[in-house]
């Protein structure tokens, strides 16, 4: 599990919604998730067949108006019935991810300057060599002229090392690693990462605060409430589906606040089934009682005794209801091709991440209208310690997205999903502290990813260089950072024009006007999609 | 799912006839038992149909039914359902244990020697419609009552409706005692914790627990007080206001503190030991003006005569004293009686400053509330259709007499709303739903509320007039009422002997849909068969392995061997053995023969190899198997009801 600092919980919780508690709360019936009954009315999801079929989750809306139940899954049922629309997975890597060793640059100098500024924690150039520093492997196409990947994020298949067994990840995966989706970074068919380092608000902060409203809101206002992609649900989206954009935490992410529009939080789908695990620090292990859970369910109650016949059925409904979700939610298994064996999909363990993404995979292929989906990641405030927990964050990552690539295309929705992810800030040139606790600080310029088949991989923001005289404050070299080579709000344009088929993406971006994207590879036409 | 979610308050009626009322057993014999009941209300079914342990008896379309199938000796069980015209199936009765008893003088035909010279009939009243049962013996020796003498189950049942179920030296106090004598003790010992319980402690392994150090431990202090009562009748009340008079955390009107003076506030009403004469009565007038959690989350604090803020006074009638309707339909007040009451109710201003000027020092007088007379609304109002007069005089200081305008208002308020005939149902149907699982009788409605009425609106006789109903006992072989979350959570807290550290239960809290001082909204918690869904009984079965870690790992004691803590390991033990120590272990809590055989067979799952063996992995897999079938016995569809 990835070390958690207090401060990451704060993180977390400051990139939620927290001054408005929900509208109201709305069980998510399993059999939305599995298709809607024959007939596709949702008059049959009343509250009476509810209880008969099970919850597979709970849903906190947020909203100007409550709604009502056959109101919302009237709407949902339309949307089932609609031609399914591109959606976007957001995933927000809290606490400052330290892009600087994720791409690590490849030219001579910048990468003398990167060595200098850190010499505990920087990467090696090539194969992790045998003192254990972790290696680099240079971005295929036009991008390996300037940076590289680390090999924690490149797949084991690749020559990486996120299949190391210090990180003690599920089996399976060998083949998936950031180096995978990024192909041969040319933006054509199998280029499908695209990597933007220094991205930044041109006008920053180095507090968390005030950096993570700036990216939520997208407005240099601190005054504005409502999130970049909630302003675009309030423009586009419907009056009555909350499912349209989904925060899968406990309460609602401040990137898809609207001001009318409903919206919903849901934390989870997977239900644990019924497993006794007290686990070792009592001297026990672990049961999976689901069995005979069902068997006492099964007991006919006397007459008339109510609420113990109420109290069996529903251990019994629940034991059903988790083993149908958790049918659900595993991912089914890749359509043999004539040439290729299946490789069965794995994520890299059952720790946050990888539970946030089957669920997102989940929700989007039952189609319930969701066009937005949030998820946060925290851990990634590593003043010290960095390479212990970094390393192990982005070597899941890696993994967990290419896993969800492979998840999504395996239920057939893989064209209409773009992922992008982004941090709210960099990290300082310079590492501080020393040995093992070497970390760093706050610093300028995150790195974004963009992910999808839709997506034009490559290398496709501008990179600026780590030498000295590239800093800013200039020839800093305690308290240099990264220039900001790319406005955020680019890439928020970039997402609303080509993929989200925003007309007028400026008016919702407020502020100056927003200049266009402009891709480190130089390749002209689709900023950032295919 | 909470009370204001996409459902709604109410669920829709149902189209199907009610349960027939009243029923009684209204003679028993050894050539037969004769049930009586009364029509639902309002409704003329077309028969009846009665329901012996489960099975159709036979049909009749009279209010009586006399079962002449039965077997002396045995104990049956009955109920009733009426169906209408169209032969559909209305609700079934609370089911009625009858036990046949043998009879002296007429010995069983066919097995002489085996007459049994026992006692005669106990419950009889003689019935001109069957004629052809015998009248018993003239001079009956007197049998000890069932409720002069409780048995296990029935001592069990009052420590669970009334508490969070039964220690073992509860059980060994009370068996054999007199029902009535347990009743007076509950409603009549003060609150106390009991010290020989281990106290909790903070995350940080402090004993000291500050419930204004963070909602955390202002939650501690409250399990704590549950978990260690003494008596647990209190504790019970206190809930229950909580879920009437409603305040929450979570709108952030309402700070901790005087979250925690509310707490105690409803303590001083639900101590009946220590308060004997506490009346409703008095309590709704102390909300109204004297609680500052009250007085914020309902905006009394905002009530002014040229700014009048409705909330409160509907509330107090909509949820606190009457309900909207009434149970023939109709409204039980109007627009205009809000208006009334809400400017009776004006002019009562909280402190809400924290602080003094200098945001440093804390404000002596938070939370304080005073009666501004100026802010008051002096003419006449109408409620209900009496009139509160009218207050005279000036406002200022050179008036001493207006300090008292707000006062008499409320008082007056408070009785008019009081006096209206359909309080004192509403809350005693309230109040009795909260100990039983069937509905209130009318005839013990009317006599409840007659002595409520005639005394005042105390509380003690009517808690203990509830308590002392043998209805309590009814379907006493399988227990019939869901247990609340937070009922269940102490529950499973005090069967195991865990004590509790830091801040591991408000996750279950949550998940189960119960979070103290939370509410969802100011109708508190729906409650019933709501409390049940696939999400909740998962949580619930998964708090018990939250109360195992606190009972048997050495968290609680830092530095202790933590292999010490460890529930103890028996080799060799066969599945019955495991099946009963398990069972001691949580205290022999109620569970059904068919369950206890399913967890039989679950504890012969255990290999041989594992049963026997010296291996750690042995030893892991017996003590694993014991808490496995903790947690079902605790935490399965059984322990759920009380």
């Amino acid at each position: 599990m990835e070390r958690q600092r207090c401060i990451e919980c704060e993180e977390i919780e400051l990139a939620r919604v927290r001054d408005q508690p929900p509208s109201q709360t709305m069980p998510v019936p399993y059999q939305a998730l599995d298709g809607f009954p024959a007939g596709r009315t949702p008059r049959d999801l009343t509250r009476r067949r509810l209880l008969q079929w099970g919850i597979a989750g709970s849903a906190s809306i947020y909203g100007a108006h409550q709604l009502g139940w056959d109101q919302i899954w009237d709407s949902v049922a339309n949307a089932n019935e609609a031609e399914n629309e591109k959606c976007l997975v957001l995933i927000y890597l809290a606490g400052g991810n330290d892009g600087l060793n994720v791409m690590i640059p490849t030219e001579a100098a910048d990468y003398a300057a990167y060595v200098a500024a850190r010499p505990e924690i920087h990467r090696a150039q090539g194969v992790t060599p045998a003192n254990g520093r972790v290696g680099s492997t240079p971005l295929a196409g036009p991008g390996g002229g300037a940076l590289a990947f680390a090999n924690v994020v490149v797949s084991k298949n690749g020559g990486g090392d996120n299949g190391q067994a210090r990180f003690n990840f599920a089996a399976g995966g060998d083949g998936y690693g950031l180096d995978t989706l990024y192909g041969d970074g040319t933006g054509g068919p199998g280029s499908d990462l695209a990597v933007l380092p220094a991205v930044d608000a041109k006008q920053y902060s180095l507090s968390h605060f005030d950096n993570s409203d700036i990216w939520f809101a997208a407005s240099n206002d601190q005054n504005t409430k409502t999130g970049w992609l909630g302003r675009w649900i309030d423009r586009n989206g419907k009056p009555d589906n909350p499912l349209q954009a989904v925060s899968i935490d406990t309460a609602l992410s401040k990137a898809i606040r609207t001001e009318r529009n409903p919206v919903c939080a849901v934390p989870s789908l997977s239900m644990s089934g019924f497993t006794n695990n007290p686990g070792g620090a009592v001297g026990g292990g672990s049961s999976d009682l689901n069995g005979v859970i069902s068997q006492l369910a099964g007991i006919q109650a006397g007459a008339g005794n109510a609420y113990l016949q109420r109290s069996r059925y529903t251990y019994g409904l629940a034991h059903t209801t988790y083993m149908k979700v958790k049918s659900l939610t595993t991912t089914p298994s890749p359509t043999p091709t004539p040439t290729a064996t299946p490789v069965p999909i794995a994520y890299p363990n059952t720790g946050t991440l990888s539970a946030r993404l089957k669920t997102a995979a989940t929700l989007l292929a039952a189609n319930l209208g969701t066009r937005v989906i949030t998820i946060h990641w925290g851990g990634f405030d590593t003043h010290t310690g960095q390479l212990a927990s970094q390393d192990r964050q982005m070597a899941e990552f890696s993994r967990a997205l290419a896993a969800f690539r492979a998840d999504l295309q395996a239920r057939g929705i893989e064209q209409r999903v773009a992922t992008l992810v982004f941090s709210e800030f960099g990290r300082r040139v310079r590492e501080n502290g020393s040995g093992t606790e070497a970390g760093t600080d706050h610093g300028i310029g995150g790195l974004m990813f963009a992910m999808g088949s839709g997506v034009r991989g490559g290398f496709a923001a501008d990179w600026p260089g780590c030498e000295l005289r590239e800093l800013q404050p200039v020839n800093s070299a305690t308290q240099g950072n990264l220039q900001v080579a790319t406005d955020y709000r680019s890439v928020y344009k970039a997402v609303l024009d080509e993929w989200l088929g925003e007309q007028n993406s400026q008016s919702l971006l407020g502020g100056p006007v927003v200049e266009d994207l402009r891709r480190g590879d130089q390749l002209t036409g689709r900023r950032l999609f295919k | 799912m909470d009370g204001g979610s996409v459902f709604g308050r109410k669920s829709a009626a149902r189209k199907r006839l009610a349960a027939p009322r009243s029923l009684k057993v209204a003679s028993v014999g050894p050539k037969g038992v004769t049930l009586k009941w009364a029509a639902p209300k309002g409704a003329k079914p077309a028969y009846y149909v009665v329901v012996r342990d489960g099975k159709s008896l036979g049909r009749t379309t009279r209010a009586s039914f006399t079962d002449t199938t039965v077997k002396a000796g045995r104990t049956y069980r009955y109920a009733v359902r009426a169906y209408d015209k169209a032969k559909r199936a209305g609700a079934l009765t609370p089911s009625r244990r009858v036990t046949v008893p043998k009879q002296t003088d007429v010995p069983t035909p066919g097995t002489p020697g085996t007459s049994n010279p026992a006692a005669p009939i106990a419950a009889v009243t003689p019935t001109p419609e069957i004629p052809s049962v015998p009248t018993p013996v003239a001079t009956p020796t007197p049998v000890p009552s069932p409720y002069d003498t409780m048995t296990e189950a029935m001592v069990d049942r009052l420590f669970w409706r009334a508490g969070f179920g039964p220690t073992q030296a509860q059980r060994d106090a009370w068996v054999g005692k007199r029902h009535a004598d347990l009743v007076e003790w509950l409603v009549s010992t003060p609150a106390s914790i009991d010290t020989s319980m281990l106290a909790p402690k903070t995350a940080a392994g402090a004993t000291t627990i500050d419930p204004l150090a963070g909602q955390v431990e202002l939650e501690l202090e409250w399990i704590d007080r549950m978990q260690r009562a003494v008596n647990p009748l209190p504790e019970r009340l206190v809930l229950f206001w909580h879920r009437h008079w409603v305040i929450s955390l979570n709108d952030g009107s309402v700070s901790n503190k005087w979250a925690y003076a509310y707490r105690n506030h409803l303590l001083r009403y639900s101590d009946l030991g220590a308060h004997p004469g506490a009346t409703f009565r008095q309590l709704a007038y102390e909300m109204t003006t004297a609680n500052a959690a009250m007085s914020s989350y309902l905006n009394l604090n905002a009530n002014t005569k040229t700014r009048p803020n409705e909330n409160y006074a509907r509330e107090i009638m909509e949820l606190f004293c009457l309900g909207p309707k009434d149970p023939a339909g109709n409204d039980n007040y109007t627009q205009e009686d809000i208006v009334g009451l809400t400017q009776a109710f004006t002019g009562w201003r909280l402190n809400g400053a924290e602080f003094l000027a200098d945001k440093v020092t804390p404000n002596p007088d938070y939370g304080k509330i005073t009666f501004d007379p100026k802010q008051f609304h002096m003419p006449a109002k109408t409620v209900l259709g009496r009139v509160i007069a009218a207050e005279t005089g000036k406002t200022d200081a050179t008036n001493p007499d207006n300090v008292n305008w707000g006062p008499r208002a409320v008082n007056a308020g408070v009785d008019i709303v009081l006096e209206h005939p359909q309080h004192a149902q509403f809350l005693i149907r309230k109040l009795w739903g909260e100990f039983m699982a069937g509905p209130i009788p009318q005839a013990t409605l009317d006599a409840l509320s007659a002595e409520y009425r005639a005394n005042g609106y105390q509380l003690k006789p009517l808690i203990r007039g509830i308590l002392l109903n043998t209805e309590i006992f009814e379907s006493l072989e399988e227990p019939n009422l869901i247990k609340p979350p937070v009922v269940y959570m102490v529950g499973v807290l005090r069967a195991l002997g865990a004590p509790v550290k830091g801040n591991v239960l408000q996750g279950p809290m949550n998940s189960m849909q119960q979070r103290i001082y939370n509410p969802p909204n100011v109708a508190g918690w729906e409650g019933g068969m709501s409390w049940l869904n696939t999400n909740t009984v998962q949580a619930r079965f998964d708090m018990v392995k939250v109360a195992q870690s606190l009972r048997y790992s050495n968290g609680y004691y830092a530095d202790a061997n933590a292999a010490a803590s460890y529930a103890p390991d028996v080799r060799g033990e066969t599945a019955a053995e495991v099946l009963e120590r398990a069972y001691a272990s949580v205290g022999r809590p109620w569970i059904s023969g068919a369950t206890r055989a399913q967890l039989l067979a679950f504890a012969q799952t255990l290999t041989e190899a594992n049963r026997t063996g010296t291996s750690a992995a042995a030893i892991t897999a017996r003590r694993q198997r014991f808490y496995a079938l903790q947690a079902m016995i605790l935490g399965g569809p059984d322990g759920q009801v009380m």
